[in-house]
């Protein structure tokens, strides 16, 4: 009998679906007729007629079909009806990715490869095509750097891409698409407020002129109070051993988080002028690095900023110049409270100072050729000067006491072609190669990557992938450790993938996909032992000393429906060990996605759903994290109340306990995350 | 020291400890017969609303915007042998948009004058006579060659991508607001010594951007 009360229950659920859903439909002003009647309207009312929601199908079909690699694209669109805070949030629900936080910063997982305590190194992040990873630790800051209200869209490009864009194109590149001022049509507010304290205010102005000058500007600015008491076991001086155990385990109010992001850019005929300002501070709870616990102070300030000059021009001959100039900084600031008292004696806190500081300039060219509408030809130049890499730590005494004071300059220069020849209508070669030199570093590399793109049938596409990409080691690995200058100079990491991808379109609705993909990891940079290292720093330093090897297969399917429903489910298979067979850390071996956007009155009012599985993973003691599923919901509205959108969410709805491997630095072995939590947000436009 | 996150007794969040089972256990059939239900439901809501007629597509917008056009565009003499030769749409990178078109054009026309639409091929060389281009997306790489080729003849060139009006073009048919919108620009129609009615320009974006 329990099998009849389930189906009334399911029953009952589609029924309540139905009954809410039509509710607003039966309201609905009717339609237009079929399409013989458009063309008598005059232009005055063909103006004001509203088109269905466009996905861009064509637009993103065609990017992603003729791409040599497997891209996912999320919309402005879908940020906003999944809740979508930050850039974290939005590759959460991207196929194989996963992210992992510590409380202090998040990072992403590609195709099953996230060592705890590693950097963003090993993704390239592009904001406009403006390499977004910093000159110290080649890494970016996913949580608050970029500010997601002004993304149009933001492409996932999966696979090595150092044949394009050379270093950190490891695992792929995102790329952050900004909206055009003229798409924000005069001034925009927007308030959010959201649990733990959480606030947030933008303003942002962007039009596009009579003059054909196109502007955007934007400020926002973030402040959350965190969570005000987090319960750590391992520092639960009732239960644990370690000396730095105390207040029962609770660190209180040591979880804020600040964040500002100043952007703008001009737009004038064929050049761009971008700058970028975004600061962010955290407040870190997990003593992590054997600082004292619950002293509220330890924290960490990053502050990333650039001005990026672009021109692009397309000429009659079917070729396009692009041309860029760029300036960028990066500063941390880390603070780590320290206890230099003996066993028995009382405290003795100093605060002990990371001090980063990067600044670089550079230049880059492209010219792309396109020959008898079948072939194209792509040719670039690249070059970085790494004008300060300055590294310092010390103890903020009065005079400070410096352990490290540490700067470098280096320069590097690329070179790349690329080349797509079709050597049928519907059969492409695409071969890149890439070579760059790090002056003063490890010298020389080279990088290609193939790839055949077939499109054998309308709507489907075959690709066969071969790419090499490298990681160059970066100014941290290099110089913070004085152990470091007793080992041979590091060299680059490299990455070997093959992959196969097939895609399938079918009637403008359905889009499948699947991929397999098999990648072979050498000279990995791991922490090592020197032996009579350093007094103050020990033995640590880095050394190309690790391998792996990853193996995986993946699956999508979506559907975009004209009323506006969207709904996509993925599952992502991956197996990655080290060079010893054994699995690797915080490597999940199953990813499941599932994301539904459903139009619940017209086009004003959506329910969004998103469900994530990820699978359990090995921590560094060689425990397991359990698996878990996070479920999200938010109701998005737009133009209830004209000009304005609302947009109300529950994240973790389930209120699931989960937690992310803890790094070396940690004494955690796993660090929980925030339970269920919530979010209001509106924006105003006027 | 037993590190497990198994044996969590938490002051602020009681919950009993969880086993590391599969991803089954937390299906169990209660929460999979809701949830079966609620996609149950979304999935036949979203075909009841595929029955429906939808909202027009910008492609059909788009080709009645072509089809108004000639009456508010007054071409110079000479662009015409007769008083009642037709008025050629030529359509070069936008199939749909063809298709479109060939649905509403029949039957029309404009000062006595029927509309009669041609689909370009790649190798077009615009030599024939045409009174209004449309320049699809799929072929906007080509724009700059295409105008060039073009010259000052009187044609009312209509593209649908954001750099049209600065490459040349005259009239851009952009989204806007989830409307297609008109923009103009007057000295690329002036070129082509073609006359737009002020009924046209009220209800555009004008812009003064370079001629071809």
């Amino acid at each position: 009998m329990a099998i009849l009360t389930d189906m009334t229950r399911a029953t009952f659920a589609c029924l309540l679906v139905l009954a809410v859903t039509s509710a607003g439909r039966s309201s609905e002003t009717p339609r237009l007729g079929p399409a013989t009647n458009l063309a008598d309207l005059s232009i005055e009312q063909l103006v004001g007629v509203e088109v269905a929601s466009v996905y861009a199908a064509s637009k993103y079909e065609q990017k992603v079909t003729q791409a040599p690699a497997s891209v996912s694209i999320i919309t402005s669109d879908e940020i906003k009806k999944f809740g979508h805070r930050t850039l974290v949030d939005a590759l959460r629900s991207v196929r194989g990715l996963y992210v992992s936080s510590d409380r202090n910063y998040s990072y992403l997982g590609v195709r099953g490869f996230q060592p705890p305590g590693d950097y963003n190194t090993r993704v390239l992040v592009l904001m406009d095509g403006h390499r977004l990873n910093d000159n110290i630790y080649d890494s970016t800051d996913l949580d608050r750097e970029v500010d997601l209200d002004l993304v149009d869209r933001v492409e996932v490009i999966r696979g090595p891409s150092s044949s394009i864009y050379g270093s950190s194109a490891f695992f792929g590149v995102i790329n952050i698409v900004t909206r055009r001022g003229r798409q924000i049509g005069g001034a925009e507010a927007s308030v959010e407020a959201g649990s733990f304290d959480s606030y947030k205010g933008r303003f942002t102005f962007g039009d596009k002129f009579n003059s054909g000058v196109e502007l955007l500007l934007s400020s926002s600015y973030y402040t959350s109070a965190g969570q005000q008491n987090l319960y750590f076991p391992e520092f639960d001086q009732r239960i644990s051993a370690d000396p730095r155990a105390a207040n029962n385990g609770i660190a209180e109010d040591a979880d804020a988080e600040e964040a500002a992001n100043l952007f703008s850019s001009l737009r004038y005929q064929d050049f761009t002028l971008s700058g970028s300002y975004a600061y962010r501070s955290k407040h870190v709870p997990t003593a992590s690095f054997l600082t004292v616990f619950n002293d509220g102070r330890e924290e960490t300030t990053d502050i990333r900023s650039y001005v990026d000059l672009k021109y692009d021009h397309g000429f009659s001959d079917e070729s396009r110049l692009q041309a860029r100039v760029f300036l960028d900084h990066y500063s941390l600031t880390g603070t780590y409270p320290y206890d230099f008292a003996l066993p028995g004696d009382p405290p003795d806190i100093v605060l002990d100072k990371d001090g980063i500081k990067g600044d670089w300039a550079g230049t880059e060219w492209q010219w792309t050729r396109h020959i008898l509408d079948r072939h194209a030809l792509l040719i670039g130049g690249e070059y970085r000067e790494n004008i300060r890499q300055y590294q310092a730590n010390y103890d903020a005494v009065s005079p400070p006491f410096y352990y490290l004071k540490d700067n470098h300059q280096s320069r590097t220069l690329g070179l790349y072609a690329q080349g797509d020849a079709a050597l049928l209508t519907n059969l492409v070669l695409n071969a890149g190669l890439r070579y760059d030199q790090f002056f003063s570093s490890f010298g020389g590399t080279l990088n290609p990557r193939m790839g055949l793109i077939y499109n054998p049938w309308q709507g489907g596409t075959f690709k066969l992938l071969y790419g090499k990409a490298f990681r160059a080691p970066n100014a941290y690995e290099q110089f913070y450790y004085p152990a470091q200058d007793t080992l041979p100079k590091l060299e680059p990491e490299t990455i070997r993938t093959y992959e196969f991808v097939y895609e399938q379109y079918l009637a403008d609705t359905y889009r499948l996909s699947f991929s397999g993909y098999y990648e072979d990891i050498e000279n990995l940079i791991s922490q090592t032992n020197v032996v009579g290292g350093d007094v103050v720093f020990g033995n640590i330093a880095f050394a190309n000393i690790d391998s792996a090897r990853a193996l995986g297969g993946e699956f999508e399917l979506e559907a975009n429906y004209e009323s506006g429903l969207m709904a996509r489910i993925s599952y992502a298979l991956q197996q990655a060990c080290d060079g010893d067979h054994r699995e690797l850390s915080n490597s999940p071996r199953h990813l499941a996605k599932f994301n539904l956007a459903c139009p619940i009155f017209q086009d004003n009012l959506f329910a969004g759903v998103e469900l994530q599985y990820q699978g359990e993973v090995k921590t560094l003691s060689g425990n397991h994290a359990d698996d878990f599923w996070i479920a999200n919901l938010t109701l998005f509205s737009r133009e209830l109340v004209k000009n304005l959108e609302v947009s109300a969410s529950v994240y973790n709805v389930f209120d699931t306990h989960y937690g992310y491997p803890g790094a070396e630095d940690h004494l955690q072995d796993v660090i929980e995350q925030d339970g269920r939590s919530f979010r209001l947000k509106l924006t105003y436009r006027f | 020291m037993i590190r497990s996150i198994k044996h969590t007794t938490g002051v602020h969040r009681t919950h009993s400890a969880r086993r590391a089972g599969s991803w089954l256990t937390w299906l169990s059939t209660r929460r999979v017969s809701w949830l079966l239900g609620v996609l149950l439901g979304f999935i036949c809501e979203g075909q009841a609303t595929l029955a429906q007629p939808a909202a027009p597509s910008e492609t059909q917008v788009k080709a009645a915007f072509l089809v108004n056009f000639p009456k508010y565009v007054a071409w110079p003499a000479e662009a015409f042998a007769g008083t009642n030769s037709p008025i050629v749409i030529t359509v070069l990178g936008g199939s749909k948009l063809g298709d479109e078109l060939a649905k509403m054009i029949p039957g029309k026309k404009v000062d006595g004058r029927p509309l009669v639409l041609n689909i370009a091929t790649k190798e077009e060389q615009f030599t024939n006579t045409c009174h209004i281009l449309f320049i699809g997306a799929a072929e906007r790489r080509r724009t700059p060659a295409i105008l060039e080729k073009i010259g000052a003849a009187p044609i009312l060139t209509v593209g649908e991508s954001d750099d049209f009006l600065a490459t040349g073009g005259t009239i851009n048919l952009a989204i806007h607001d989830k409307k297609v919108s008109i923009e103009v620009n007057l000295a690329s129609a002036n070129q082509a010594r073609l006359q737009i009615s002020s009924k046209l320009l009220n209800v555009a974006r004008v812009q003064k951007e370079k001629a071809r």
